[in-house]
């Protein structure tokens, strides 16, 4: 039984039910609702977002449910991203950004994890002023005090 | 493009205004989470790229997901620093050193070795770091320490970091600064430091692929430091460091696995050469390294066990063959092959784990569990090998001695599990070898247990089968039990088959077939010495004769007038006991011996060679050859008759046979003793085994009940219709008498089977339990003879009816009742009132403790009523004068006395008033008659006026009195 979605700006997605509940939010509200054809409203969800996380969860749509230990995974690296995924995450930073704060909301942690080793490769390896160069950021430090940042965090740097 | 931050920095707030609210916004929680996915190398760039960056770089959840990729439990950081606190100070107080004297030595050498790596080594890396922690706690982590280190290094942190904030009560929490103010973890991110200043260096030199490397160089002199050093990095490298970590993890991995190597290969040769010392170093450092699962895989196949034992489960095949071809005699003698080659096996391998546990005490320290490594593979590959070709080969040779197999493995194994959990130095947890055993012999136990219910029940099948066709063929003498002596025959049979029963497995198997032995043998021979039966190791007995007293020879009374062949219902046990060789059960192998014959004392029978034999016991049934010659001793038609009858009779008595029953209750037995070896299971198996159990009991029962006692049942049953009454002599009807005789036979099975229920089964059910199978099937069982003996009773009675008004019909004359005048008429029952209660005496006492009391009563009860009903037909069918009456009056007071022995108080009633008949006959004058026919209590409501009336007509005189009595009767018929 298909669900329907409805984005913040009022667009319907009709999804089957297995591809909706990808998302842990939406898989919830519907074990509570129970039976039930009314539409499903994700006001923080546009719809040109949507379209994307719906994308995501209908290739994913038979991956095996993770065990929540196993998604907490310390061992954290970024590079380990299959390689639709990554074609998956090529889109322009606002969207990206879009794409893990509605991944999230609707709780899929698959695509948040996705979305966060995204970031942490656009940062890697960069220098302070590229990165807030890649992301728009305003050096808020005086001199002295990104010197003296530097000099504490000089250990953690690879030598 | 622009990126995040629409919430205002705490100590930023001038800045607000350049960051547009536009753009999407990373919430800090999301952006901690991409920057755990960051080298460390990668975050000091971050953190300098804005404040809000370098807060999220600083706050100790980002480190401590590092520390926990280390493996590094926080959970546990108080206990580790209470640890290091109270009972470790020579490894707190070195740990305070630098970090390469943190690095603790100790001396390996010699005998102190397994004491120390014990306490030194786990297997589990965590810990290796967690000493790094401990060190850090010591010196970082308490309130001062951590204050004076931040002093250190990150002054200009707080002076950054640290404006005065205020937090304005009610308002939502700044989500910066509660990260930054999460108390639990402080500290994670300086004890991350400190262990990334220790090992980064040793780590970064593996960028180079270089197997001399700064660990092997710094390190060298001490394997074990080299060996920890290593397992720290390894774990170390678990956490994402740089870039490049990958590679350099590569390089790693690559140098661990070529010291291990080296180290597994000094271990071996430690190993060859028996150098208990060297191969616990070097288990040691594989311990440290990666908890030397490879090493203890070494060890464990470099056991000769595993490759080169001599133990061949066919050698138990060669054994048993052995055994075979011995000659019989010899064969008896000897023990049954108790698989000697397996029992060797299992007390090498018993050896061979002793003396690994020795060895493994000393070379392995307890954690890494290698005893029990050990102990899985002997189990899973020498001993399931061993086993499963064992089994495979007995199975093909012979199905019984496959069945022999598995409870005797199984109670080697038993002992070896036993040995295992009392070993000394070490041993192996009661509950992980149980489980062990369980899963190893799983696989088998269930092939095992079908084929043993199988078993049971075809050969119970197959013992019916073959009786039945020798029924069908031999034609030996009847046996059957002399009345008199029944009940103690019965007792004494009982008695010898319950301590038949209660005997030790071994010895009672061989019983059977003894007892089958003497019982199908021409039975006047002396009982062949078959069951011989020998404990090996069992004092030699002293002689074994069997002891067989005749007793006075008896025959059965009988109370006909003709000539009556003294039936010779012989009935002899020869209860050949041997005094058992061992004290213990010496008391209760006494001899039981009774014989009642009226042959020539039995010969006694000295059974084989004593000196074989330690315990032996027999009960065997036996009847003498001479009976049917005695029997057949009337002439002409009479002996037509015996023969005729004989043959039926013989036809009966073999439809049940207490042989076979012992037989198959033996079998049975057999089954559950091999079953028993299981008993003590548990789970799953254990409720299959017990399921097994009974079902074997099961088995048994509905076997003999369904294909031995119910057929034979309705066979008699239906002899008994086909009986026409015919003359006898001494009162016997054959086919009766056989079936009562069956009806004891039955009762005697049953009281074996419940013997063998409360001896045998007893142990393994629960006898309340009124819901088991096996209960149920043996109420079933019992239900069943009783359903049959009742049946074959109604008939019966139908039969002793028919007979009795047979022989009343061709035995009472005209004149008995009605003597012509002047004749001198003896005041005694007539000869065919004595027949006829002879007839039912004799039937009626054979009955007596064949079955329940109740069954009996029922019985009686409606034999006095057909019986009564049968005499008032007959008597009307004479004629009595007042002479006869007194004769008759004769009869009727023996057939009341007869009634009265039943013991039957309902009944009396109804011969009473038979008996008063009697007056009818002897009154003279009609009124006075009139008015006895009108005395009804005198009838006791049993006989109407109606009745009393017919039986007045018999009256010689009737048509001279009739008028004046009838009047009478007319009038009261008007009234």
């Amino acid at each position: 039984m298909p669900v329907i979605l409805v984005s913040s700006d009022n667009q319907d997605f009709k999804v089957d039910k297995e591809v909706a509940e990808r998302s842990i939010l939406i898989k919830n509200m519907l074990e509570d609702v129970g039976e039930s054809d009314s539409p499903i409203p994700l006001p923080n969800v546009t719809a040109a977002v949507l379209t994307k996380v719906i994308e995501y969860c209908e290739h994913h749509r038979n991956d095996p449910v993770q065990v929540p230990e196993e998604t907490d995974d310390p061992r954290k690296r970024s590079n380990d991203i299959e390689e639709w995924d990554m074609k998956f995450m090529q889109v322009d930073q606002e969207m990206l950004f879009e794409i893990i704060l509605a991944a999230n909301y609707l709780d899929i942690k698959p695509l948040l994890d996705v979305g966060c080793k995204t970031v942490a490769n656009i940062i890697k390896g960069k220098t302070p002023e590229e990165i807030r160069k890649a992301f728009n950021i305003v050096n808020d430090f005086t001199p002295e005090e990104e010197a003296q940042i530097k000099k504490e965090n000089e250990w953690a740097e690879d030598r | 493009m622009e990126l995040m931050f629409d919430v205002d920095d705490f100590d930023g707030r001038s800045s607000t205004d350049i960051i547009t609210t536009s753009v999407p916004v990373l919430p800090p929680n999301l952006l901690l989470k991409c920057l755990q996915y960051l080298p460390v190398s990668s975050l000091p760039a971050v953190a300098q790229a804005c404040r809000r960056l370098k807060v999220i770089v600083y706050s100790d959840e980002l480190w401590e997901s590092k520390l926990q990729a280390m493996g590094f439990g926080f959970r546990d950081k108080k206990k580790s620093k209470n640890n290091a606190d109270d009972d470790d100070d020579g490894r707190g107080a070195s740990l305070l050193d630098g970090p390469i004297d943190s690095l603790p030595r100790f001396p390996v050498h010699g005998a102190n070795i397994s004491e120390m790596t014990r306490k030194r080594i786990s297997a589990n890396t965590s810990e290796a770091i967690g000493a790094v922690n401990g060190r850090l706690s010591l010196s970082n982590l308490s309130e001062e320490g951590y204050r004076s280190s931040t002093d250190d290094d990150s002054v200009n942190t707080s002076s950054v970091s640290s404006k005065p904030r205020f937090q304005i009560p009610g308002l939502p929490g700044d989500p910066y600064s509660m990260i930054q103010g999460r108390k639990a973890n402080q500290g994670a991110r300086e004890q991350f430091k400190a262990i990334y200043n220790e090992l980064w260096p040793y780590y970064v030199d593996f960028r180079q692929a270089n197997k001399d490397s700064k660990v092997i160089q710094e390190f060298g002199s001490s394997v074990l430091d080299v060996a920890r050093m290593l397992a720290r990095l390894l774990a170390f490298s678990k956490a994402p460091l740089a870039t490049d970590s990958d590679q350099i993890n590569e390089n790693l991995q690559g140098t661990c696995e070529y010291f291990e190597n080296r180290c597994l290969h000094l271990f071996e040769v430690a190993y060859d050469s028996r150098d208990i010392a060297e191969m616990a170093k070097f288990a040691g450092v594989l311990l440290d390294l990666n908890g030397a699962q490879a090493c203890i895989q070494i060890f464990i196949q470099k056991n000769g066990i595993f490759f080169d034992n001599n133990y061949e489960a066919g050698e138990n095949l060669k054994q048993y063959e052995m055994w075979l071809s011995q000659p019989v005699v010899v064969r008896e003698n000897m023990a049954y092959p108790e698989f000697t080659p397996m029992r060797l096996f299992m007390e090498f391998t018993e050896m061979e784990v002793q003396k690994q546990g020795i060895i493994i005490s000393d070379v392995f320290p307890e954690e890494a569990d290698v005893l029990y490594s050990f102990t899985e593979r002997v189990f899973e590959d020498v001993i399931s090998e061993y086993c499963s070709q064992l089994f495979e080969l007995c199975s093909m040779r012979d199905k019984l001695l496959y069945l022999k197999s598995v409870p005797t493995a199984y109670r080697y194994l038993e002992h070896l599990e036993n040995t295992l959990i009392t070993m000394e130095p070490i041993n192996v947890p009661r509950y992980r070898i149980e489980k062990l055993l369980a899963r190893v012999f799983a696989p088998w136990l269930e092939r095992y247990l079908k084929q043993e219910l199988d078993w049971v029940q075809k050969s119970c099948k197959d013992q019916i089968d073959k009786y039945e066709r020798q029924r069908d063929n031999r034609n030996t003498e009847p046996k059957r039990m002399n009345p008199r002596n029944r009940e103690v025959f019965k007792r004494n049979f009982l008695r010898g088959f319950r301590n038949v029963i209660t005997l030790p497995y071994k010895i009672s198997s061989s019983i059977v077939a003894g007892v089958a032995a003497v019982s199908t043998s021409a039975s006047s021979t002396p009982a062949p010495s078959t069951t011989a039966s020998t404990t090996t190791g069992a004092p030699p007995s002293i002689s074994t004769a069997s002891v067989s007293e005749p007793s006075a020879a008896t025959t059965p009374p009988t109370a006909g007038a003709t000539t009556t062949p003294t039936k010779n219902k012989r009935f002899s046990i020869r209860s050949i006991t041997s005094l058992s060789g061992s004290s213990s059960s010496s008391s209760t192998t006494a001899a039981t011996t009774v014989t009642v014959t009226s042959s020539a004392p039995v010969t006694p029978t000295t059974i084989s060679t004593p000196t074989f034999v330690p315990d032996r016991k027999s009960i065997s049934l036996a009847s003498d050859a001479d009976s049917v010659s005695v029997r057949s001793a009337p002439g002409g038609v009479e002996q037509q008759q015996v023969v005729t009858a004989q043959e039926v009779q013989e036809e009966m008595n073999s439809l049940l046979s207490v042989e076979l029953a012992l037989h198959l209750i033996h079998l049975d037995k057999d089954a559950l003793q091999r079953l028993a070896a299981f008993a003590g299971l548990g789970g799953v198996l254990g409720g299959r085994v017990q399921k097994t159990i009974e079902l074997v009991f099961i088995a048994l029962l509905r076997s003999m009940g369904q294909q031995h006692i119910k057929p034979g049942f309705a066979t008699a049953i239906q002899q008994l219709g086909r009986y026409k009454p015919t003359t006898t002599h001494g009162g016997g009807v054959t086919p009766l008498m056989d079936f009562f005789e069956l009806v004891h036979v039955a009762d005697l099975i049953l009281q074996m089977v419940q013997v063998y229920y409360i001896e045998e089964m007893c142990k393994h059910i629960d006898k309340m339990d009124f819901l088991n199978e096996a209960n149920k099937e043996k109420k079933l069982f019992e239900r069943m003879i009783d359903d049959g003996v009742a049946a074959g009773l109604d008939k019966s009675i139908e039969v002793m009816i028919e007979q009795v008004a047979f022989i009343l019909s061709t035995m009472q004359l005209p004149t008995d009742f009605n003597p012509e005048e002047g004749t001198d008429i003896e005041l005694q029952p007539t000869n065919a009132c004595r027949e006829a209660v002879t007839c039912l005496t004799t039937h009626t006492k054979m009955l007596i403790g064949c079955t329940d009391k109740h069954t009996l009563d029922v019985f009686f009860q409606e034999l006095g009523l057909r019986l009564f009903n049968c005499l008032t037909k007959h008597l009307r069918s004479n004629v009595v004068s007042s002479q006869g009456g007194f004769v008759l009056i004769c009869d009727l007071n023996h057939y009341y006395n007869f009634i009265v022995g039943l013991k039957q108080p309902t009944l009396n009633p109804n011969f009473l008033a038979l008996k008063e008949l009697g007056n009818l006959f002897i009154i003279q004058s009609p009124s006075d008659l009139k008015q006895l026919i009108h005395d009804m209590e005198r009838f006791g409501g049993i006989l109407r006026i109606e009745d009393v009336f017919e039986f007045a007509e018999m009256r010689s005189d009737w048509k001279s009195i009739q008028r004046i009595v009838e009047r009478d009767r007319l009038e009261c018929s008007i009234m």
